[in-house]
């Protein structure tokens, strides 16, 4: 483009976003960082390790902004360990909530920041009682950093009071202290939260990003699926890493097999048999995936139609023959009708009152024939 | 089966006088005991338009009730005694009911002409037992005004109040606190007061038909379908109600209320008259020589839909300023983008006497902000409001077109 | 590194420091002690980041290290210990191990660099303090701070460290409470530090009845000397209220009246306040003050009379009783002394008599009433 590319300022690669890191860096280094921030952007694209990497900053650089990953107070703000970094996160209730498995998904999240944390499919929000703990800590000096960064992820998971305890803090903040808020629901916050931060808009990360974080912190998964777990991922790293517990590339093929079946629907027994097997298991999320992954094949397809050139990311780019295939099938079918259809199976799967996955699955399997077969 | 009190957390009572126009009818008209007696507008042969107040047990057998057209109550009963609604006497009765109820507490709420909540908590020490309680209400009220009540009494409102319902008319029924959940579990989830009919009917399709059914919904399924409700479903089905009887004295509480004569929605307009509301009600505090703990922001959009939201602090005041301010904030939790604003109101609650006030010497501002405001007031008292007004109020009221005020 | 100690001098030094580690914290590192085995002394050091304790034991060392280790896991084993030497080893994976004659313990631990730092300590400003001059310098004033946390800086008690003299100093609005204190051992400063209840509270119940203690402030931390412990307090980051402002220079009327006296007294009639209110009434008159109370709701009244030194105008003047309860509770002296303007002012009171090296002030505000 220009050549201002060339002169982005940035403070850690690794955190990739370079605009972003441009913007913040110029704020430290002209010495006149905002009192608060509010990162936004899709999940899962790095917007919380972003912000630890702020404290980081703010906290472990030297003025030109440079950053030693081997220093002692850069590895304490990365550990979530610095007495001057507050790492917030929605938890479950305190009556719901044992003191072990918070300390365990805290753990979690401090080696792997781009991890969803794990409550056991637990409600989760952010209340006031843990603004008032914060605001607790905020009335003291310094303790051994140079600013105290109060990070607050998932913001717009703040309970009603607990948001405006916040926005107290917002409107008369400390000068020793800088607020982060981190959040993919960007229209979920208050109005009144937002017009008092520095806001720094985020985007999706590309697939080689996803594949070298998941490369950095899953060592053990196989090197080879991890660009096809990036794709089918969304390319969403919270979403890449739930995957990594399941065999999706599996579930994705699943699903182009129930397609292929669907359309076809003379193989009738087949189709059962697909059903059958996913759901037989009750595996609801595995039921899930499918679905996902059908949404995401039709996603790519309309892709396809309007670039053929293929100059947009495709989800299954492992399965390009197979799309292009498909592409000649579908010439005439209404594909936003077909996109409409598959969101409301999934609205269907997680209605907890209407569980009848069979039946939701065969309904699915009629209307996709009808679309594309006429 | 001994009632005792020792168990019970709160004792609340719901007091509902049966069928209470009606029943003042037949009073004035000893004839007509015994006969379908039905309150409400001229039936016209079954030509006209109108509905039923309320009907006598006698003409509910024919499945008269109350919000009924009255060419359908003809229909039903065309030998019914059609009398016409004669608001004055009734109210005459109703105040009289009230002066019975309340020599049993002074924390009474009014839920209307002929019902209320009593909290008895306090009253009951002097009854003995719960049973001994109720009936001495039922009695005393029966003998002054000559006129049936039903009574509930349960730990908490909403199951009180469907313990009057229960056994009517001339009923008296006691739900201990270790009956609270068998009591509710058999009856049909519409007696839970407040579920009004789009909730009745989505509850009728997920085939939810008792509270029994209600409560083996979880709490999440419950906020996911039915939102703010949801919370609500889950404490009515078990019985946990922590709302208090509240008595509505109009010196409880001083407001003041703008209703536009168009809907709003420039920032201006609102905060302008927002300031103005403030002004009046501190005035008004301050003539009476009171200030409040709780400020209350009530908003009504342009769909009708109205919110309050209240702010309690730890100091009483009476200062425009404060009342402004802590109103302001309030607004500001309001997502008001594309939204217009019908209706502001402002009000002022928890009283307590100006002198008689611990003083805070942080407060010295506070003490010479409140100098200036008497002497606002001295001055309005004198030329009128448009003497002195702070300057964001002049734009608000040059702005306004229409709009109507109304205060209490 | 590797060390070997007494059951009973580990244990000693265990307990003082587990006291301080949190039940939760967002910061799980808080939940582990450091140890540091150096030059012949093994230190630990817990923090819940508001109070941090450093204590030392002198114990055998063979290799120096330092290491975090889960706190009340090793406090709970060494307590069910007898009085047995021990042996405490760590590698280089942080892997823990304390052997006994018992049998041995594997330990999990975590990385010492990662432990909140001890708080630095420099451009200190040390001051020595006997322990009952210190005691008396905060529970003379700790009782009058704010609750509120909306005004953070009254939630702590303010040390203002002069010429030769410290002062302390609490308020909440509505009382305040002073002592001020002279020795020519305080060095001559101009340097003021807010510390926590909580912090004080801490000191106050570590603090031996006899004895010196050597206080240290600095930019973030104040540090209480109390032998082979140290107690860091983190100060509170906020500018304390002008209270110099509040008290009035100069006053009309003196009160001097029997502190026990007049405290019993108030305590009896304060029975029958509005509870809401606790107001209580004075009515002086001379050489006479009536005390009084009455709550309107219940029609219940109090009236007691009582003699006093009282040459002043007729006064009358209502009180929260619970505040003029703490005002006389904190006053040593058999008289107490009030010092009066008007019925809508502030009052100051001290004590009759008191050391001469020390100036204890209290100032309570009043009830504003009525007509009276």
């Amino acid at each position: 483009m220009s050549s201002a590319a060339e002169t982005l300022l940035s403070f850690d690669p690794s955190l990739h976003h370079p605009g972003a890191q441009h913007q913040v860096m110029q704020a430290f280094l002209s010495g006149r960082l905002p009192h608060a921030y509010l990162l936004h952007g899709p999940e899962g694209c790095g917007k919380a390790r972003f912000a630890i990497g702020m404290a980081e900053l703010v906290n472990g650089a030297d003025d030109q902004g440079r950053l030693d990953p081997n220093d002692a107070v850069v590895r304490k703000v990365r550990h979530l360990q610095h007495p001057d970094v507050q790492f917030i996160l929605p938890t479950p209730a305190q009556s719901n909530l044992k003191e072990d498995e918070l300390r365990d998904a805290r753990r979690e999240i401090a080696a792997n920041p781009y991890k969803r944390a794990d409550f056991g499919g637990k409600n989760t929000f952010i209340g006031i009682d843990t603004i008032r703990e914060l605001k607790h800590e905020a009335r003291f000096k310094l303790y051994e950093g140079r600013r105290k960064v109060f990070i607050i992820s998932e913001a717009d998971t703040l309970r009603i009071e607990a948001a405006n305890a916040l926005l107290k803090l917002l409107e008369e903040p400390p000068d020793n202290l800088m607020l982060i808020l981190v959040t993919a629901n960007i229209h979920r916050m208050l109005p009144t939260i937002r017009s008092r931060c520095q806001t720094v808009r985020f985007s999706r990360l590309e697939e080689q990003a996803l594949v070298d974080i998941l490369k950095a912190h899953a060592p053990k998964a196989d090197p080879a699926t991890l660009p096809s777990l990036a794709r089918l991922s969304g390319f969403n790293l919270k979403r890449a890493f739930d995957f990594l517990n399941r065999d999706v590339i599996k579930i994705r093929d699943n699903a182009i097999d129930f397609l292929r079946k669907a359309v076809l629907l003379h193989r009738g027994q087949e189709i059962m048999q697909i059903i059958e097997a996913t759901t037989a298991r009750r595996d609801l999320e595995e039921a899930r995936l499918l679905l996902w992954f059908l949404l995401l094949w039709f996603q790519d397809l309309l892709h396809l139609r309007s670039n053929p050139d293929k100059s947009q990311p495709l989800y299954n780019a492992d399965q390009l023959t197979t799309l292009e295939r498909f592409m000649g099938f579908t010439a005439n079918a209404d594909i936003a009708a077909i996109v409409w259809d598959i969101e409301k199976a999934v609205q269907a799967i997680n209605d907890p009152r209407n569980y009848n996955p069979q039946l939701i699955f065969t309904d699915l399997a009629i209307a996709l024939h009808r679309h594309l077969r006429g | 089966m001994p009632k005792t009190t020792s168990s019970w957390p709160r004792v609340i009572a719901h007091v509902d006088m049966d069928a209470f126009f009606a029943a003042i009818e037949v009073l004035r008209n000893p004839e007509l005991k015994g006969k379908p007696v039905i309150v409400g507008a001229d039936p016209r042969k079954g030509q006209g338009r109108g509905v039923v107040s309320t009907a006598s047990y006698e003409a509910r057998k024919f499945g008269v009730h109350s919000a009924m057209p009255v060419s359908r109550a003809y229909k039903l009963c065309p030998e019914g005694i059609f009398v016409s609604p004669k608001g004055g006497v009734y109210g005459d009765y109703s105040r009289r009911v009230f002066e019975v109820l309340e020599s049993f507490t002074p924390q009474i709420q009014k839920v209307s002409v002929d019902e209320a909540f009593l909290d008895l908590t306090g009253s009951i020490h002097l009854y003995g037992s719960v049973e001994a309680i109720g009936k001495a209400i039922k009695a005393k009220v029966l003998a002054e005004t000559q006129l049936y009540a039903s009574v509930g009494i349960a730990p908490t409102k909403s199951v009180a109040k469907i313990a009057s319902d229960y056994q009517k008319p001339d009923g008296l029924t006691i739900v201990l606190p270790d009956q609270v959940q068998d009591f509710l579990d058999p009856l049909p989830v519409s007696k839970i007061w407040g579920v009004g009919n789009k909730s009745n009917e989505t509850l009728a399709h997920l085939g939810i038909r008792t509270v029994r059914d209600l409560r083996a919904l979880s709490r999440e399924f419950l906020d996911a379908r039915f939102g703010k409700m949801g919370g609500f479903l889950y404490r009515m089905a078990r019985g946990i109600d922590e709302r208090d009887v509240h008595d509505r004295d109009p010196v409880k509480s001083v407001s003041n209320e703008r209703t536009f004569g168009s809907d709003q929605d420039d920032p201006e307009v609102i905060h302008g008259t927002l300031l103005y509301l403030s002004e009046k009600v501190a005035s008004r505090l301050r003539h009476q020589q009171i200030k409040g703990r709780t400020i209350n922001l009530k908003l009504r959009f342009a769909d009708f839909s109205t919110f309050s939201r209240s702010k309690t602090i730890l100091q009483a005041t009476n200062l425009t300023e404060d009342i402004y301010k802590i109103c302001l904030g309030m607004l500001e939790t309001f997502n008001l983008s594309g939204k217009k604003v019908r209706l502001i109101g402002v009000g002022v609650s928890h009283l307590e006497n100006a002198a008689g006030i611990q003083t805070n010497f942080l407060d010295q501002e506070n003490e010479k902000k409140s100098k200036l405001e008497a002497v606002l007031d001295q001055l309005q008292d004198r030329f009128g409001k448009t003497a002195l007004t702070h300057a964001q109020t002049l734009n608000a009221r040059k702005r306004r077109k229409d709009h109507t005020d109304s205060d209490d | 590194m590797k060390f070997s100690i007494r059951r009973d001098e580990f244990y000693e030094a265990l307990q003082k420091v587990v006291s301080v580690i949190p039940q939760r914290s967002t910061i799980s590192m808080t939940q582990n002690i450091l140890l540091s085995a150096h030059g012949g002394q093994l230190e630990l050091m817990t923090t819940d980041l508001e109070i941090t304790m450093v204590s030392h034991v002198t114990a055998e060392i063979a290799t120096e290290g330092d290491i975090a280790i889960p706190g009340r896991l090793v406090h709970d084993i060494v307590r069910e210990l007898p009085n047995v030497m021990l042996s405490f080893s760590a590698d280089a994976s942080y892997r823990a191990e304390l052997r006994s004659d018992f049998g041995q313990y594997k330990i999990g631990g975590e990385n010492p660099s990662d432990f909140p730092r001890k708080p630095a300590l420099d451009s200190v400003r040390e001051i020595t303090l006997p322990n009952e001059v210190l005691k008396r310098l905060i529970d003379k004033s700790i009782f009058a701070c704010s609750h509120d946390e909306l005004r953070p800086a009254l939630t702590g008690v303010l040390f203002e460290l002069g010429e030769n003299s410290l002062r302390t100093v609490a308020t909440d609005g509505h009382r305040l409470a002073t002592l001020f204190y002279r020795s020519d051992s305080l060095p001559r400063e101009d340097f003021s530090a807010i510390l926590s209840t909580r912090a004080l509270n801490f000191v106050m119940r570590n603090l031996e009845a006899d004895g010196v203690t050597v206080i240290g402030f600095g930019p973030s931390h104040a540090v209480a000397h109390m032998g082979p412990t140290r107690l860091f307090a983190r100060l509170i980051d906020e500018r304390y209220v002008n209270y110099n402002k509040v008290i009035p220079p100069e006053t009309n009327f003196d009160l001097t009246v029997d502190t026990s006296t007049l405290l019993a007294s108030v305590k009896r009639v304060s029975l029958f306040s509005n509870p809401i209110t606790a107001q209580v009434l004075l009515r002086l008159m001379p050489n006479r003050m009536e005390i009084q109370a009455e709550d309107i709701d219940y029609g219940g009244e109090a009236r007691e009379e009582i003699e006093c030194n009282y040459e002043g105008d007729e006064f009358v003047i209502g009180f929260n009783s619970r505040y003029l309860q703490d005002l006389l509770r904190h006053i040593d002296a058999p008289q107490v002394i009030f010092h009066l303007i008007r019925p809508d002012f502030a009052v100051l009171a001290n004590p009759g008599d008191q050391p001469e090296n020390e100036d204890q002030l209290m100032l309570l505000m009043p009830i504003r009433l009525e007509n009276v």
